[in-house]
């Protein structure tokens, strides 16, 4: 078995990567100016009347929609600013949204230091914090509004069911490195928590549309404030853009169109009393370039088919929020959904149910509690198709699962340990522990340092517990002149599947550089065992009797867990206003991830996270200027190094938009999207029946208009 | 080995912040009332007014629960000049003012006169006829404009501050 094989099976294993969570856009508690509303949601600083380290000046510092913007709940679970995280936190508000103009939501974490985005298929986006960018995102838990939109059955993240309206986010928080202690498993290399806007913060008619060739993206919005305690939004959107395109420039034929509806309510009675109601529909349909296998008088040949798929989904949530005092609150939430997608001649149902308490007590001056508890269920059919097979048919997963931390303010606000520990106790792994220790200190009003020490866990998914697939694909033997024989690769999932578990060390320093400036700076080393692995277990060749060449080569695969690993490198962000008009971001991100497997079996065994697509470097210059109230020009370069592998050849893009405000309520824009090629590359797929694709160059017109 | 001496120096500097050691300063709290005054200064300082002045007075009722924070802004740039903020007994004579917090007051005594900014409490502040109207719903602050009233008196708001706000009454 060469070890050109070996890759190619492995790949081809990652395939079963593929398919996704439903939930569309669930858009719950938002928040308002100046005062986060977190997702099971702890009471805003604005009700809480202790004594905090933001000083006034620190305070002065923020400009005012960084004020809206910039508590960050998803480190701490609770409100605080994020230059007080014990973490590394980054968060794109929605001023950071509307002057990207994406089209997309996965599109907005380019602008992320230490984030990969990359294009894997017209219809798998991988979105990944510290390395491992892959077919799929495994290893990054997101939320919307405390909902977890990862899908433990079949592919982790899949960002094309994203479809929240891009207007109605308040924030998003981007939290690098485990998440485990707080945000349940999953959450191995990071945690995207998006959070929507209150229905209050939405008043009038909103709509935004984007425009181009291919493209056609509207978004529409209505708020209303019904009286003084209650809030609604209905709310929506539709998308059609055709797909990526081949690397030589052809298009497959490809499209996606998607919509959405939604409605919320917000009811707030008291101020210690808040509560939130939503519902929401989606649906799509798309086209999926795939590779399969013919047969002709030449022998095998692999050609593109376009089989068109779909997805349709439903949400509903609802939270109560009560904080009786500023020293205790207390959330009960619980959600449900469903989502029925079509994979490659299979269909998928998947339905999700999880109720959860959640709470925060400062027992004393010194020590304050977070706590919470969560039962969650999850049911997925399968109906079988000629590639994907769940072994029973239908599956049931239940989880129980609770934390604890204690906050403890050895100096106040200025030195805080922070120890606590997640409990997860389901049907398909040991009891699961993911203990962490952080500590903040703020050593001056110029310089705050971090650090950090975790243990978090993925679970296996449903795929890798108890799903087969088969793969075919086309195999040159090895010493034969080229002869190429139709290749099946057999996978099957099992009880060799075992959680996923890293250790990591992380530390960072924020130091404000005068009023205008900062320095954020975070490092990280992780270590990985239990990496998923794929092992050969037969290879055979049918044939016909008498024919001396075989008819295919049929390879069997058993998931296993022999790799390990180790990263290491860091984040370093600068950012500034030079001018009062302008703002500007520049980014350095480094990773050293090396993957390998336990040598004994290395012959026969493939990492299914392998490290062969990660960039060392990145470099991102972000920077926006008001030339006039009415006119601003934004701009984001963006240089990706060369992958681990050699492969993917390095490249940089350049985002800009230019936009004009007629009138206070209508504002009108030009977007370039990847200016400096007609299109590039950005993930090598060597073996997923996909056909490599190109990301194209993008340019369209915006319109916003507010009533 | 480059891991080995990565992850020392880490640990290294996981020991100094873990270290303790004496604050250099003693923090100020970020109250309610603390982050809705720098929110207040942050609106003044998205308002043209007619005329430019090196001195923009911002007034309010003395014993208004906002009213130390305010003050506390006081000296800070707003557009060309500073923000002076005044305490006033009563708020019949609001003459000289540019900015007038009326907190709850009647939105009534919210009609800007010409170049003045009222800013007060509550969602039909603005609607009534003030120019920025501070919203609580659900324990959060957020703010609405009237930008007819706004364009009434004189005071040109910005682009981004409209963009900012929760409602815009037109």
């Amino acid at each position: 078995m060469t070890r050109t094989a070996m890759t190619r099976i492995a790949k081809l294993a990652l395939l079963l990567a593929t398919v996704a969570s439903p939930w569309s856009a669930a858009s719950a508690q938002g928040l308002a100016p100046d005062v986060a509303q977190p997702d099971v949601a702890q009471p805003d600083v604005a009700k809480d009347s202790e004594p905090s380290a933001t000083s006034r000046s620190e305070l002065l510092a923020l400009s005012l929609e960084e004020l809206l913007a910039s508590e960050v709940t998803s480190v701490a679970k609770k409100p605080q600013l994020a230059s007080q995280s014990a973490g590394s936190v980054y968060v794109i508000s929605q001023e950071d949204i509307s002057r990207s103009g994406a089209r997309q939501l996965s599109d907005l974490f380019r602008m992320v230091p230490g984030l990969d985005v990359v294009e894997v298929t017209p219809s798998i986006t991988s979105v990944t914090a510290r390395g491992f960018a892959s077919s799929y995102s495994v290893s990054m838990l997101v939320m919307i509004d405390g909902a977890a939109i990862y899908s433990s059955s079949m592919a982790g993240m899949f960002w094309d069911q994203a479809l929240v309206p891009l207007q109605d986010i308040e924030r998003i928080e981007v939290i690098r490195g485990p998440g485990g202690p707080l945000w349940g498993s999953n959450a191995t290399n990071g945690v995207i928590n998006i959070i929507t806007r209150q229905s209050v913060d939405t008043q009038g008619l909103r709509a935004n549309a984007k425009v181009g060739a291919g493209i056609l993206r509207a978004e529409l919005g209505y708020g209303r404030q019904l009286s003084d305690t209650l809030g609604m939004r209905l709310y929506g959107d539709y998308r059609y853009e055709r797909g990526l395109d081949g690397l030589d420039g052809h298009s497959f034929d490809d499209w996606r169109k998607a919509g959405l509806a939604g409605a919320r309510l917000d009811f707030a009675p008291d101020a210690a009393n808040s509560m939130v109601a939503l519902a929401e529909f989606s649906r799509s349909d798309f086209i999926d370039p795939a590779n399969v296998l013919g047969a002709g008088p030449g022998g095998a040949f692999a050609h593109v088919i376009t089989p068109q798929q779909h997805y349709t989904g439903y949400h509903a949530l609802g939270r109560w929020h009560h904080a009786p005092t500023a020293g205790f609150d207390l959330s009960v939430q619980a959600y449900y959904n469903r989502y029925e997608r079509s994979i490659w001649g299979s269909h998928i149902a998947r339905s999700l149910a999880d109720v959860s308490v959640e709470g925060r007590w400062r027992a004393t001056n010194v020590h304050e509690f977070n706590f919470g508890l969560t039962a969650r269920q999850s049911h997925d059919d399968l109906t079988p198709g000629p590639m994907l097979t769940l072994f029973d048919g239908h599956h049931t997963d239940r989880w129980l699962t609770g934390y604890v931390q204690d906050e403890i303010r050895l100096q106040g606000d200025n030195l805080r340990l922070t120890l606590g520990s997640k409990f997860e106790i389901n049907n398909f792994t040991p009891l699961i522990v993911q203990p962490s220790a952080r500590v903040f200190w703020r050593a001056s009003p110029a310089l705050s340092l971090w650090s950090g020490i975790s243990h978090a866990v993925r679970t296996p998914q449903l795929r890798e517990r108890d799903m087969g697939a088969n793969f075919p694909s086309l195999y040159t033997i090895p010493g034969s002149g080229g002869m190429v024989v139709p290749m099946v690769l057999i996978f099957s999932g099992g009880a060799g599947a075992k959680s996923e578990q890293v250790t990591a060390l992380e530390a960072g320093l924020r130091a404000p550089v005068g009023r205008h400036w900062a320095i954020d700076l975070s490092l990280f080393y992780n270590h990985y065992t239990h990496l998923n692995t794929n092992d050969v277990t037969g290879m055979f060749m049918p044939g016909t009797p008498g024919s001396p060449n075989p008819m295919a080569m049929v390879i069997t695969t058993q998931i296993s867990d022999r790799a390990s690993g180790f990263a290491h490198g860091g984040e370093l962000l600068i950012k500034g206003q030079p001018l009062p008009a302008w703002k500007t971001e520049l980014s350095w991100s480094y990773i050293d991830l090396s993957i390998r497997v336990d040598p004994a079996y290395a012959a026969t065994t493939q990492s299914l996270l392998p490290d062969d697509a990660t960039a060392r470097h990145q470099l991102r210059w972000k920077n926006g200027i008001d030339l006039s109230d009415a006119v601003s020009v934004d701009s984001l370069v963006h240089y990706v190094s060369r992958s681990k592998d050699g492969l993917r050849a390095p490249y940089t893009n350049l985002d800009m938009r230019v936009a004009w405000r007629p009138w206070p309520n209508l504002e009108l824009a030009a977007v370039g999207n990847n200016l400096l090629k007609t299109r590039h590359l950005e993930y090598v797929q060597t073996m997923l029946p996909f056909p490599m694709v190109a990301v194209p160059r993008k340019i369209y017109v915006e319109a916003k208009v507010r009533f | 080995m480059r891991a080995l001496n990565f992850s020392a120096r880490r640990m290294s500097v996981m020991a100094a912040a873990l270290a303790l050691s004496p604050l250099t300063s003693a923090p100020v709290a970020a109250s309610p009332s603390g982050v809705k005054a720098v929110m207040i200064y942050n609106i003044v300082r998205f308002m043209t007014l007619p005329e430019a002045k090196p001195k923009v007075r911002l007034c309010l009722r003395r014993g208004e629960d906002i009213a130390p924070d305010l003050v506390a802004l006081s000296g800070e740039p707003v557009r060309a000049g500073q923000l002076e903020v005044v305490q006033l007994g009563a708020l019949a004579d609001m003459r000289g003012c540019d900015v007038l917090y009326l907190g709850t007051s009647a939105a009534a005594a919210g009609m800007p006169g010409h170049g003045q900014v009222t800013i007060g409490e509550g969602a039909r502040f603005a609607e009534e006829g003030g120019t920025v109207g501070l919203v609580n719903f659900g324990g959060q602050v957020r703010f609405a404009i009237n930008a007819r009233s706004a364009a009434r008196s004189g005071v040109k708001v910005s682009s981004q501050l409209l963009r900012l706000a929760a409602r815009i009454v037109n």
